[in-house]
């Protein structure tokens, strides 16, 4: 598939401190990508160099193979971390508002305002102010503010943050209706799990730089890592010596290894024959991809920092 | 649809105008504050009069007194709106007592003399004086055999019209004054209005909708949409109040109110529009470098420092109405609305003075919304303290 948002080597400077360093990722269309890292690693300058809230210094954005343009910027729908929307205004006046700056008639901002209030459950509350609504709702109506023009890109901060789990279910779901429809969607989040079960795709970003990115499936099974999960009765020590292996965790008769991708699961199964009640084999989870991508980062700082002494 | 064929840029500015038009024009804090504006500006102007018309003369009579006095005095009376009530007395010493005692405010003796109670009163005098010398005026022509028709004749008053050459003579005490309400009106309104432009864009800056809006538009677009609404639901405001205060004059229809000529309240009207957008301009430029209203107060002390001085310029014109300094004041675009308004309303500018300074301050109105501009969208993305104006001009630039 081809993408339809590539960042290029993208650089930002706030004064003397770097926001974004040779920033370089790709947004496909029809899929969700989740957008990772520790704070202050440039997600949200990434997203306003995105929309052109801020211009980058250095490097590239490109929308379908061209330079990004005003005019494809207003294809892109935003929902930024925090509000967003005007307190004291009606719910509705605020979607045809922002629909009808999107480019849309009056009329159709009024239509896709309605069927977007509607679809999240906020029909009953159309009149109401915003700052009459509950957290939950307020973060759906911004989502409906950033849907309303039908966007082929929309960029979320933080989506998640703040919801309960079963309002994390309704957006989970309506961010996978809207990928399936066939717009490009990224979003930001701290919630790995909720990241690795939902995207197609991920970046992870640090330092003002993605150290990671593309399809997540094709990451995982990429890496040289593989993880064991065993449970065993009796001793589990001898869990504990299994060569090529490193323990990442033990906790009783319950240990995780990692092992080289090379080491063949099946022979390690047999050796331990007889007494495994549970054995998983797994490439690495998208948080430890995260913890060594972000901790390797921070190894090649210190080796430098260490060569600089 | 004419608004089908506006460019998209003045589209969205239309749109972003017109939500500033529909939540603050109908917001309840508006209306209410229209609603009292108009009352406090209506009661203003009636309740002097109302004070006033209230009063009626008390006139006590003594001694001989020409036939006709009484009927003509409350023609007099009439005249400048006041009521008369006349008592008659049969000694003089009764008349006095009456005076001492309040129950009438002059004593006439015999058709000749006033007597006060503490000191006199020059309307009271003049009203008097003016009947007595009607009623001798008419028995004089009697007794020369001159008839009413020949009298009213003799009687015509002479059109005496009046011209003011050169530029700067503020004698005229009317003008003075409704110079000096025009200015504060001005004073009032542009802060008032380009306060409400300050507050909204701070607000739009701390709730993030500024984001929202630039991700759909450029800033100078927000700007000028928002400065364009806010700035038609004030003139709309004011022009309410105005019509209000119209209206009660001429319901009134009062001799003592002075008259506002038709150009001064044109001008007026026009040096609101140049002296909001300058200010408001300025106010949302600087706002926007702040996260919180009370951050933004202390970004603006500059600029409300200048509308002080317009302030201080317009007490400097009416002393000097032709020194330099007033002239320059009158073209320096920051002080140039409020104190060209004044030198309008007193007739001390020549009309080549307004329109120069009118396009002077237009000029500048459009160079500072570049500016302006630039330091807005630069600053909006930017959270936390203030932001210095420096940093801004120079990163955008």
């Amino acid at each position: 598939m081809v993408a339809v948002l590539e960042l290029r080597d993208v650089s930002k400077r706030y004064g003397d401190v770097p926001a974004l360093s040779g920033c370089t990722f790709q947004v496909q269309p029809g899929r969700l990508t989740g957008f990772v890292g520790p704070n202050g690693a440039g997600k949200t300058t990434a997203m306003r160099v995105i929309l052109g809230l801020i211009t980058q210094d250095a490097g590239a954005v490109s929308w379908r193979g061209h330079p990004v343009s005003a005019a494809d910027r207003r294809r892109f729908g935003y929902m930024p971390e925090e509000r967003g929307l005007y307190p004291k205004m009606r719910v509705v006046d605020q979607l045809v508002f922002l629909g009808r700056l999107s480019g849309l008639p009056a009329a159709a901002a009024a239509r896709q305002a309605d069927r977007w209030l509607d679809a999240l459950g906020l029909g009953e509350r159309k009149a109401s102010r915003l700052d009459d609504l509950s957290h939950g709702n307020q973060q759906r109506v911004q989502l409906a503010a950033a849907l309303v023009h039908a966007p082929e890109l929309l960029v979320l901060d933080e989506p998640f943050s703040g919801l309960d789990p079963l309002a994390m279910d309704s957006m989970s779901a309506l961010l996978t209706d809207i990928a399936r429809a066939g717009a490009a969607v990224l979003f930001s989040s701290h919630q790995l799990d909720v990241v690795e079960h939902l995207c197609e795709d991920v970046v992870v970003i640090n330092a003002g730089h993605a150290v990671l990115s593309g399809d997540l499936g094709k990451i995982r099974d990429a890496t040289a890592d593989r993880y064991l999960e065993v449970t065993v009765t009796g001793d589990p020590d001898r869990l504990l010596c299994l060569t090529g292996a490193t323990v990442v965790g033990h906790d009783g008769d319950h240990v995780r290894l990692r092992v080289p991708r090379t080491v063949d699961p099946v022979g390690l199964l047999d050796r331990l024959r007889g007494d495994v009640v549970r054995f998983s084999y797994e490439p690495p989870s998208l948080s430890e991809l995260f913890r060594a991508a972000v901790a390797g980062e921070a190894a090649k700082v210190s080796e430098v920092s260490g060569v600089a002494c | 649809m004419w608004r089908a064929e506006l460019p998209e840029g003045w589209r969205r500015i239309w749109i972003v105008a017109l939500r500033e038009i529909r939540e603050r024009g109908g917001s309840r804090a508006y209306r209410i504050s229209t609603v009292l504006a108009v009352l406090l500006v209506v009661a203003v102007i009636l309740i002097p009069s109302l004070i006033r018309e209230s009063t009626t003369y008390h006139v006590g009579f003594t001694g001989a007194v020409p036939a006709g006095t009484v009927a003509e005095l409350e023609i007099q009376a009439g005249a400048v709106g006041h009521q008369l009530q006349t008592s008659r007395y049969a000694a003089l010493g009764q008349g006095e007592r009456a005076l001492r005692d309040k129950k009438i405010d002059v004593l006439l003796v015999d058709g000749s003399r006033l007597e006060w109670r503490t000191g006199s009163d020059s309307t009271l005098t003049a009203v008097i004086a003016n009947a007595l010398q009607a009623v001798h005026i008419r028995q004089q022509a009697d007794r020369l055999g001159i008839s009413v028709g020949q009298l009213a004749q003799l009687l015509v008053p002479v059109t005496l019209t009046s011209r003011t050459i050169g530029a700067a003579h503020t004698a005229d005490k009317d003008a003075n004054t409704v110079g000096f309400i025009a200015v504060g009106l001005l004073y009032v309104a542009i802060s008032f209005y380009a306060g409400f432009v300050l507050t909204g864009v701070v607000q739009e800056k701390a709730n993030r909708v500024a984001e929202v809006l630039l991700a759909r538009m450029p800033a100078r677009e927000v700007l000028a949409g928002k400065v364009l609404g806010i700035g038609a639901v004030g003139l709309g405001q004011f022009a309410l109040i105005a019509m209000a205060a119209a209206v009660t004059v001429q319901l009134m229809n009062h001799a003592d109110a002075p008259s506002i000529p038709a150009n001064v309240l044109g001008w007026t009207l026009l040096w609101f529009i140049l002296g909001y957008l300058f200010y408001s301009v300025l106010y949302a430029a600087l706002g926007a470098t702040t996260s919180r209203i009370e951050d933004a107060q202390s970004a603006i002390a500059p600029i409300t420092g200048l509308m002080l001085l317009s302030y201080l310029g317009v007490i400097y014109a009416e002393q000097n109405p032709d020194a330099a300094l007033t002239v320059v004041l009158s073209y320096f675009p920051p002080t140039a609305p409020i104190v060209m308004t004044y030198r309008v309303a007193v007739h001390a500018a020549p009309s080549w003075q307004v329109i120069t300074t009118a396009l002077v301050t237009a000029v500048a109105i459009w160079a500072l919304m570049r500016i302006a501009g630039r330091i807005y969208s630069g600053a909006l993305l930017r959270f936390g303290g203030r932001i210095p104006l420096r940093d801004l001009l120079r990163s955008s630039s």
